[in-house]
């Protein structure tokens, strides 16, 4: 049985990954198949015995995709961000061809019919258009007059032009019918940048589904072929392009808004194969030669000089030297290591040159284990099916039934045997039914969504990332460099001896640690630094290995080290060892400070809180959500933060390569986890959360795993990103509840059905008379209504007006606050203030 | 199964039961008539009336309505009959010829312009110096289910006729200009 993750090309709709898992499914010999749409992947299990690679490669290439099998050339990074790049600017060419050539036809029939304009259907006639009479002081008689305005500023250089040809336009040689240029212009929108629906459609009527793009397919082109039909044999009124032809902007708008905001899944793994070190310098035969990492072999002995990435994972057998190791533990503490430690590759070398034996290469390595895994979280998340897709399941089959059904009802009862007013009705219920402003729904409220959190410091990666945040029930944060700054700072600084002050005290520790490199003593000279006192330089500096250091400063003995360094100076500290106690007890490293022989001082550092942590859970746990803090450290340290933070659950002494089981673990509780980190041994945890957030000050790989980016390195937006999404969502069902009412509302007025109540016997029934008699001057037009049926091209008309309001809803998404943001507004300005 | 396939038999079914039930089940009264007779009827649109002359067309159940319009104007109107799916465009300064159809349905129905043609003041004829625009532009077409009756409302009863039928109903006494009464 084998089991490969692979690529797979040329995938247009989500229904295509169905239409693959379905019928490479039901080939002999495989188990199992499940492709992701959205990333391009496909994971196959599969009896090698009874069919290989090749055999499945030829079924998915015969179903028009190409799977790019191992042994295969794949293409480079740039070349997949190039199509990338692409595949955003053919989506913005569609949307923009499209309403290039639909503009003129949509604004002239809606102006004519918004302001009763006399409608004009011929070229010459349009060009002999008179001049705008004076408005009469109405707003909508100023609007009219401008419209006439523009489309006499189009007549007149028309005109112009024609007469340069010595053709009289009043007296034209041949009659121009202005249908022909719409049907020129809109034929290009309905096939030409169209086709991707008639594409999609097929493919999703072929795995037996339907989605929305079944919808449109059908319902512009009944609009579109009862327009050419008409237009050409039947003299109809009204051909309405103009309807197919906005239907088809507004949806290919959509299209392209989609295409910007959905995330770069495989961007993550490239993020991780930069990490990797090229080149290495290996010693064969005596010998020191550079060679790409690919051919290093297990037990070459690599050299690694100061600044250079670990290539391997290996164990040093000569030399000494700090490694940064943040790239695996997320910690940027320099890590002493020396002969016999291990070393793992993709971190960096800082001080010494060492010699390292390597024991894992390639891809045993961990950075590519982290990899892999990356990889098959992604692959195996079910793409999330777009909620419209879901309701076309079942509103396709119902719109054509109910279209029939119109037809029958019409042509067999209502009015018998007339062939036109059933096929009439019928159109107007297919076109009345195209989803405009339900494909519009999502993606605006979505787009506005996502716009409004990047004012917030927050980029959101795709629709996708904030329907999860709307169902996170938990969130688990990982400790170093997420909840906390991810390095030592001096948290406290006891006096013992009060003669000293302060202030004195802090600039001697200050000046003597700044002859240190270590983590530790840099965090007392930034304490010092922020005092403003001058840092001196110390004289006589000693760094005793493992317990502390000594000096002169300003001509007085200061030295500072641990209790052993304390025991080997002969300075007695039992009286201070409560303190002590306490101070580690807190997970903080104390150290005491003696000057001229004398006790004066413990200092205490520890990986401090980020500023606001402590808001953050407070507010997220007001929301209902659980916390969880997971890092690598030990219980203590991990008690410690997670009480100071407010945490009551944490999981300590997690690995690196640990924390993604641990998510998974938190799932089968039947969690929403959403996973907070910045590490790159985060990214396995955030690619198999249902929601990875990475903090801003992270790792490039993590922000790129990472589905929400905080920016601005507040753990606060945690709260504020879930709750601009839930306001979003909502946004979402209000928009897919209005457009979804009037597809409900409007179908049975297209069919006719409202005539059931309206009218008894083919006239007016008695309740409307009695109503519309009541209201004067209004009655007559709304009983005239009442027992009039939607035309299709009405129907067309009112689409667009659905559209519209539904993108006004999104709009007003622009101007939500969420509850934690006013706080943090609230905070700053107070902070401005002081 | 295939939904489409379901699909596709229910609706297979929807049209065919339709068939069998015009030519086998429908009770003998409810049959289509067709009179054979061919009313022809000469609809003029005057220049800038905003309005059809005559606005009210009479014809019997199972008819042919043979229509032509004069549009006078300038500028282009339409016809719409919703309830038998006629939608024409009748362009400025011609004569439309619409193709005829069978009134096969009794009731009062609707012809209005169907494209928009602006307003204004009337300068002659019934409507001489009233404000009309495109939206008055309506007649109606009176089909009625007993051959030779030739009572039609204007555009459809009005509460007062209504009244006028109501009580000519309760003195057991049908006026002749009562209205077609409503039955349910």
């Amino acid at each position: 049985m084998q089991k490969v993750i692979l690529k797979v090309k040329g995938m247009h709709c989500a229904s295509c990954s169905v239409l693959i898992d379905k019928l490479v499914g039901k080939q002999p010999g495989v188990q199992s198949v499940s492709t992701s749409y959205g990333a391009e992947k496909t994971a196959i299990e599969y009896d090698e015995t009874k069919i290989d690679l090749t055999k499945i490669d030829k079924f998915i290439n015969q179903l028009g995709y190409d799977l790019i099998r191992p042994d295969e050339e794949s293409s480079t990074l740039e070349e997949e961000e190039a199509k990338e790049g692409r595949k955003i600017e053919e989506s913005k060419r569609r949307f923009l061809a499209a309403l290039i050539l639909a503009f003129p036809i949509v604004f002239y029939y809606m102006s004519v019919h918004m302001f009763n304009l006399t409608h004009v259907h011929e070229l010459f006639d349009f060009m002999n258009l008179g001049t705008p009479l004076a408005a009469d002081g109405s707003i909508m008689g100023y609007m009219s007059v401008a419209v006439q305005w523009i489309f006499w500023l189009v007549a007149k250089p028309l005109k112009f032009i024609v007469e340069l040809f010595g053709i009289d336009p009043a007296n034209p040689p041949l009659r121009i019918d202005l249908n022909w240029i719409y049907w020129i212009l809109s034929t290009p929108i309905q096939f030409v940048i169209g086709y991707q629906f008639y594409r999609n459609s097929f493919t999703s009527i072929r795995v037996g589904s339907a989605n929305m793009d079944v919808l449109v397919a059908l319902g512009t082109s009944a609009a579109y072929f009862y327009s050419v039909f008409g237009f050409l044999f039947f003299n109809i009124d009204h051909p309405f392009w103009e309807s197919t032809a906005a239907l088809l902007v507004f949806i290919l708008l959509g299209r392209y808004v989609e295409a910007v905001a959905k995330g770069h899944a495989s961007a993550a793994i490239k993020e991780l194969m930069k990490l990797e070190a090229k080149e290495a310098h290996v010693v064969r035969n005596g010998v020191e030669l550079t060679i790409p990492v690919n051919e290093l072999v297990v037990g070459d002995v690599i050299i690694i000089k100061p600044g250079e990435k670990v290539p391997v994972d290996g164990t040093i057998v000569e030399g000494k030297t700090h490694l940064d190791e943040k790239v695996v533990t997320g910690e940027s503490f320099p890590v002493s290591k020396t002969v016999g430690d291990p070393v793992i590759g993709a971190t960096v070398n800082q001080e010494g040159l060492i010699r390292v034996k390597a024991e894992k290469i390639g891809k045993d390595t961990l950075l590519y284990q982290i990899i892999r895994m990356v990889e098959e979280a992604q692959a195996r998340k079910a793409p999330i099916q777009d909620l419209v897709d879901k309701i076309s399941e079942y509103f396709v089959p119902a719109v054509v039934f109910l279209s029939v059904l119109t037809f029958c009802v019409w042509y067999f009862f209502f009015v018998p045997d007339q062939l036109r007013p059933a096929l009439t009705k019928m159109i107007a219920v297919l076109v009345i039914s195209c989803p405009c402003a339900m494909g519009l729904a999502t993606p605006t409220a979505l787009v506005v969504g996502i716009g409004r959190a990047a004012k917030f410091g927050i980029i959101l990666k795709g629709g996708e990332a904030l329907e999860k945040a709307y169902r996170i029930t938990a969130v688990a944060f990982d400790k170093t460099g997420t909840l906390t700054i991810g390095k030592p700072v001096v948290t406290d600084f006891e006096m013992l001896d009060q003669s000293l002050p302060i202030a004195e005290a802090i600039r001697l520790a200050g000046s003597l640690e700044k002859g240190s490199e270590h983590p530790l003593a840099r965090a007392v000279v930034e304490k010092a630094k922020e005092g403003g006192k001058t840092i001196e330089d110390p004289k006589d500096f000693e760094a005793v290995s493992g317990m502390g250091l000594h000096g002169k400063i300003s001509g007085r003995e200061v030295a500072i080290g641990n209790q052993k360094y304390m025991d080997t100076l002969k300075i007695a500290t039992g009286a201070h060892e409560t303190l002590m106690t306490r101070l580690q007890e807190e997970a903080k490293t104390s150290v005491y400070m003696v000057v001229d022989g004398k006790l004066v001082a413990i200092i205490a550092m520890a990986d401090a809180l980020k500023p606001h942590a402590k808001e953050a859970i407070a507010e997220l746990k007001r929301m209902g959500k659980v916390i969880i803090m997971i890092t690598g450290d030990n219980p203590k340290t991990a008690a410690a933060i997670a009480k100071q933070v407010g945490i009551d659950r944490f999981l300590a002494e997690v690995l690196p390569q640990e924390k993604a089981d641990n998510i998974k673990k938190l799932q089968a509780e039947g969690l929403k986890v959403a996973m907070v980190g910045d590490g790159i041994n985060d990214s396995p945890a955030l690619a198999q959360s249902d929601l990875g957030i990475a903090i801003g000050s992270g790792t490039d790989v993590a922000i790129e795993t990472g589905e929400i980016i905080l920016v601005k390195d507040d753990l606060r937006d945690v709260a504020t990103s879930i709750q601009l999404s839930s306001k979003t969502i909502v946004k979402v069902w209000q928009n897919l509840f209005w457009a979804f009412i009037y597809n409900v509302v409007a179908i049975p007025v297209a069919a006719g059905a409202h005539l059931m109540v309206t009218q008894t016997a083919g006239h007016a029934a008695g309740w409307v008379i009695a109503f519309t008699d009541k209201l004067g001057g209004l009655g007559q037009p709304i009983l005239n209504l009442s027992q009039a049926t939607l035309r299709p091209e009405i129907a067309g008309f009112a689409m667009a007006f659905s559209s519209i309001s539904v993108v006004l809803n999104s709009l007003t998404l622009k101007r939500y606050v969420p509850p934690i943001e006013k706080v943090i507004m609230k905070t700053t300005k107070a902070e401005a203030k002081k | 199964m295939n939904k489409y396939l379901i699909l596709l038999i229910v609706l297979v079914g929807l049209v065919g039961g339709g068939i069998v039930y015009r030519k086998f089940l429908l009770p003998d009264s409810q049959k289509p008539v067709d009179t054979g007779i061919v009313r022809e009827v000469t609809v003029k649109i005057l220049k800038n009336t905003w309005s059809f002359d005559p606005e009210v067309i009479d014809a019997d159940l199972g008819d042919t309505l043979k229509m032509k319009f004069i549009n006078e104007d300038d500028y282009d109107h339409g016809l719409g009959i919703d309830a038998y799916g006629v939608s024409q465009r009748i362009p400025a300064r011609t004569t439309v010829d619409i193709p005829q159809f069978v009134v096969s349905k009794a009731g009062d129905f609707q012809f209005y312009c169907s494209v928009s043609c602006g307003e204004g003041i009337v300068q002659s004829g019934v409507y001489k110096d009233t404000k009309r625009s495109h939206f008055n532009q309506i007649g109606t077409i009176c089909v009625h289910k007993t051959p030779g009756d030739r009572v039609c409302m204007n555009s459809g009863p009005t509460a007062e006729t209504l009244k006028a039928s109501e009580e000519a109903a309760l003195k057991n006494a049908p006026s002749p200009n009562a209205p077609i009464a409503p039955t349910p």
